[in-house]
């Protein structure tokens, strides 16, 4: 049982980034047959598991009424078990609140390496390539692990889904006897107000950092997003300086964002910041340094001080939106 | 009620000086702070301590020179500083680093609740709280923002993407913390005091570690190589006095079709 | 540029009050102008970092620091926001007469809770009672085990966001300044209104009211002091408060310079930056001058209020008239300096200068400062 998936379930189903791990493992993994997706649940479950096998994988369902729902402790306990006696070769999760709740525990009980937060994997040799932005610094790593199975996290929205298959893939239904015991008990759930980020769906994405020096300055983003129809995103340390809401932070502790152009004003295109806008098509930096990364990364790279770029461009913008109407 | 949190030493954003040759970071270079996040973590024990009376132990594995970072720590509310510090932790992953942190836990324990917070700003992993429960044992649960005393035992409100939930435990238990809420500066009178306060380090050997389970030697994760993204396609660079850069940009974007709502 | 030798303590007190004032003022500080609203926040991190008990005495839970520590504080938290240093400054000038003039029963009831972060206000001017203040009106009848208060108190700093309020009186109104008193009145008082809260051109995160008393019955263990002692309660506050406005000018001009001198080295005008054309950079060094000058004198006089208090009317008013025309000055300069960036309200300097006008205006006039400097000078060189 080669490759395996962490089938997490939510209230509407399967997370899509389980589609996006078995979209992966399709390509990567030479033996697609032996594609897995583990899920957890009780009998209601049952649809839910039975709907991915449209996608050609395998599921292995484990059931039992006590895992109607998720337990960090109870999980593990369960995963553990199941991959000491299967001994699969990779173990991916989403880099969900979940994900990132159980994988870390499954690891530390099994003493296994974890890779957090992949955006690309490979395989070489056997060896699943795990790839991921090295914070602070500006480049990306290759990691693997010495132990099996070879466990990652995947940031979501990074993987493209993968498609229905002509060939239904089977189900492996487990009832299980005897469950270890857990420490935690649900007493209540509420749904979180849904925070739609408001930059969610934008086709164009003005963003700004440190280099625009002042919270006033970067107030002036929204001047030019209103102009331009876009959103204003912002990397973490303005974030943090409370120059903005952490709902605008693009990057890995923030949005993922796809538009048709970005431009990033005093951004200097740390790799936290710049995984978040890997989508983008058109990307435009302002900066006084040409070599920043992001400048370097650009599309179009305008080298000047985005204190003062960013007002003349609201101004221009202005003008050329005014000439339409004249004419 | 003994409450651990663990705080992280972290490079101060922006003052990471870059090797330009290796590409790798000049740790050494950089300013350490608290990992802002755990900040939170603190925050959350110091309102316990306010609400049921605790004491707290701030506990940091890193370098000799992060020991300052501890009495900001004991500024801020902490009763007792441990430092868990030796070279064999150097170039610990997270499994490895889990593993110190949790023989340095045995060491302070009795202990309710451990605080981390839900994870750090230079690795970004969050995955040394559950890593670290699964060491010792213990439950674990992650992105936590508040939590109760009822009877003897604990309620927790945990935060996923599209829910949140309540939880109930038994001490002890090994907790993230998710950053809301205020953070509030540390007090004048213990930022006074703490300079007569002394931290106490354990080192591998105090602790009773596994060498093979420190550092490089403990980390079955390795980093093969690193490498700087590259991006193919053209690049247009504009340079200049900004009015007139401003007005190429915008005729650039006007020639590519980008300025046409919708 | 000058150096002044702070000690450790004082070193410390700095930084943790740059420290606040990065994080929860300068952020904010435009908007808070902007919006004309007071924001808890900064004053709850001020009280976190016990700075609201800078100058309580330690056995009331404060340090039991003196003048100059807090002139440390007002002075940095100014930098960042004068609205928001007006505020605390404030505070004090409501826990002075307690401190110098409370009974101990007094002291313990009201000192840990303003080192715990309850703000106090001091209310002197009247309608018709401002640079005059002997001839305030507001009445305060015994009757029994009572105090009764009716009178209207005007341009009271916090307003309706105090607990507590330092109150001078009439208790003998045949007697004219002689016969005044000082009364503590809490929040939720019976006969106690907060009127509208005023309009202004700067500190404008703080904030000012009208204050109502209509037969507000006060317990008689509120009098501070005793009867009679109103006046001189009043003015030896002030002699304190005063040297904390001249802190905060030397702040606020500080800060003003500090803007406007980043702007001029990053201007390029005629192709080079404006801070090369020499009546830009000789107005840059007539600032500093006149801000360390200012400096020198607030900090000499709030040692010598912490070492010798009697001698104090004198060179409190003179820190204040000195330090608060300076700030006016300069920061009237720092918008000439920024030109158009200056007088835009998206950029800090204009602020500043509405922010410096009050400061030549209360806690006495910079002429009644004249006048009581002029008054202090005779009584020197007999």
């Amino acid at each position: 049982m080669g490759f395996w998936i962490y089938g997490e379930r939510t209230e509407e189903g399967f997370h899509p980034v389980v589609l996006e791990l078995v979209g992966v493992a399709q390509k990567i993994w030479p033996q697609p047959e032996e594609i897995t997706v583990v899920t957890l649940g009780a009998e209601g479950a049952r649809p839910v598991a039975e709907a991915l096998r449209a996608y050609g994988v395998r599921v292995l369902w484990l059931h039992h009424p006590e895992l109607s729902y998720f337990r960090d402790d109870l999980y593990a306990a369960v995963l553990a078990e199941k991959v000491r006696a299967f001994k699969p070769e990779v173990f991916l999760f989403g880099a969900t609140s979940q994900g990132q709740a159980l994988a870390p525990r499954l690891a530390g009980l099994l003493r296994l390496g974890l890779t957090a937060h992949c955006t690309a994997l490979e395989l070489k040799d056997d060896r699943l390539i795990q790839i991921r932005p090295s914070f602070g610094e500006n480049v990306m790593a290759k990691i693997v692990s010495r132990t099996r199975p070879q466990m990652a996290t995947v940031r979501p929205g990074v993987f493209p889904k993968a498609q229905p298959a002509s060939v239904e893939g089977e189900l492996i239904e487990e009832k299980l006897e005897f469950l270890p015991p857990s420490a935690l008990k649900r007493r209540a759930v509420f749904s979180r107000p849904s925070k739609e980020s408001p930059l969610s769906g934008a086709r164009i994405v003005v963003a700004g950092g440190r280099g625009l020096l002042t919270k006033e300055n970067f107030q002036k983003l929204f001047e030019l997003a209103e102009i331009l129809g876009g959103a204003v995103g912002a990397t973490r340390p303005v974030c943090h300086m409370g120059w903005i809401s952490e709902d605008h932070m693009i990057g890995v502790s923030g949005e993922t964002v796809a538009p048709k152009l970005y431009i990033g004003f005093g951004i200097s295109g740390a790799l936290q910041h710049t995984v978040g806008i890997e989508g983008a098509e058109v990307v435009v930096a302002v900066n006084t340094d040409p070599e920043a990364p992001l400048m370097k990364r650009a599309d179009i790279a305008v080298v000047g001080d985005a204190t003062q770029i960013l007002p003349r461009l609201i101004r221009r913008l202005r003008e050329v939106k005014e000439g339409d109407h004249g004419t | 009620m003994h409450l651990i949190v663990c705080l992280k030493p972290v490079p101060k954003p922006g003052t990471v000086k870059v090797d330009p040759k290796t590409h790798t970071l000049k740790r050494e270079s950089a300013d350490l702070i608290l990992n802002p996040p755990d900040r939170y973590a603190l925050e959350l024990a110091l309102g316990l301590k306010e609400k049921y009376g605790a004491k707290i132990t701030a506990l940091m594995m890193g370098p000799p020179n992060a020991a300052p970072l501890l009495k900001e720590a004991y500024a801020l509310g902490a009763d007792q500083l441990v430092l868990l510090s030796d070279r064999i932790f150097a170039g610990s992953d997270t499994l490895a680093t889990s593993y110190i942190l949790a023989q340095g836990l045995q060491k302070l324990s009795p202990f309710d609740l451990v605080l981390m917070g839900k994870a750090s700003i230079d690795g970004e992993t969050a995955q040394v709280g559950p890593e670290t429960a699964a060491w010792l044992g213990l439950p674990s649960l992650t992105q936590v923002k508040s939590l109760v005393l009822e009877q003897g035992r604990w309620v927790a409100r945990r935060v996923f993407e599209r829910i949140e939930e309540e939880v109930e435990f038994r001490a002890p238990a090994v907790l993230t913390v998710e950053p809301e809420g205020e953070l509030w500066p540390p007090s004048l009178k213990r930022w006074l005091a703490s300079r007569e306060i002394k931290e106490k380090v354990f080192s591998a050997e105090d602790l009773g570690c596994n060498p093979e389970l420190c550092g490089l030697s403990g980390s079955p994760t390795q980093v093969l190589e690193v490498f700087s993204p590259t991006y193919e396609g053209e690049r247009e660079v504009l340079s200049g006095p900004p009015e007139e850069v401003v007005d190429r940009l915008v005729s650039l974007l006007q020639e590519r079709g980008l300025l046409k709502g919708g | 540029m000058l150096q002044h030798f702070w000690t450790e303590e004082e070193k410390l007190l700095i930084e943790l009050v740059e420290r606040i004032g990065k994080e929860y003022v300068e952020p904010y500080a435009r908007q808070w102008d902007e919006e004309e609203v007071y924001d808890p926040r900064p004053l709850k991190a001020l009280a976190r970092a016990d700075l609201m008990g800078l100058v309580i005495p330690k056995e009331y839970g404060g340090l039991g620091w003196g003048v100059k520590a807090l002139c440390l504080a007002v002075e940095h938290l100014s930098k960042y926001c004068a609205g928001v240093a007006t505020t605390y400054a404030a505070t004090f000038l409501g826990a002075y007469p307690i401190i110098l003039f409370g009974s101990p029963e007094q002291k313990a009831r009201y000192l840990p809770e303003i080192a715990k972060g309850r703000l106090c206000a001091f209310a002197l001017t009247e309608p018709q009672a401002g640079s005059d203040a002997a001839a305030i009106q507001t009445r305060a009848q015994k009757e029994g085990d009572y105090y009764i208060l009716n009178g209207i108190k005007q341009w009271i700093t916090n307003g309706g966001i105090a607990d507590y309020y330092v109150i001078i009186a009439l208790t003998d109104p045949k007697k004219g300044a002689r016969g005044a008193s000082a009364f503590v009145v809490e929040r939720g008082d019976p006969g106690l209104a907060v009127g509208k809260k005023e309009k202004k051109m700067g500190l404008r995160a703080s904030v000012t009211t009208e204050l109502f008393f209509t037969n507000c019955r006060i317990p008689r263990e509120r009098l501070l002091g005793r009867e009679g002692l109103g006046f001189i309660l009043a003015m030896k506050t002030l002699d304190y408060a005063r040297v904390g406005a001249g802190a905060q000018a030397v702040g606020l001009a500080q800060g003003a310079m500090e803007v406007a001198l980043r702007h001029a080295r990053h201007r390029i005008q005629f192709g080079q930056p404006i801070y090369h054309f020499q009546a830009v950079s000789h107005t840059f060094a007539e600032m500093a001058m006149r801000i360390e000058a200012a400096r020198a004198l607030v900090y000499q006089c709030a040692q010598a209020l912490d070492k010798a208090p009697k001698e104090s009317a004198g060179p409190s008013a003179m820190a204040k008239a000195f330090a608060t025309d300076v700030a006016m000055w300069v920061t009237e300069r720092a918008v000439q300096m920024m030109g158009g960036y200056g007088y835009m309200r998206d950029f800090p300097a204009e602020k500043m200068m509405r922010d410096a006008k009050c400061l030549q205006i209360y806690e006495g006039t910079n002429e009644i400062q004249r006048n009581v400097i002029a008054r202090e000078l005779l009584k020197y060189y007999r």
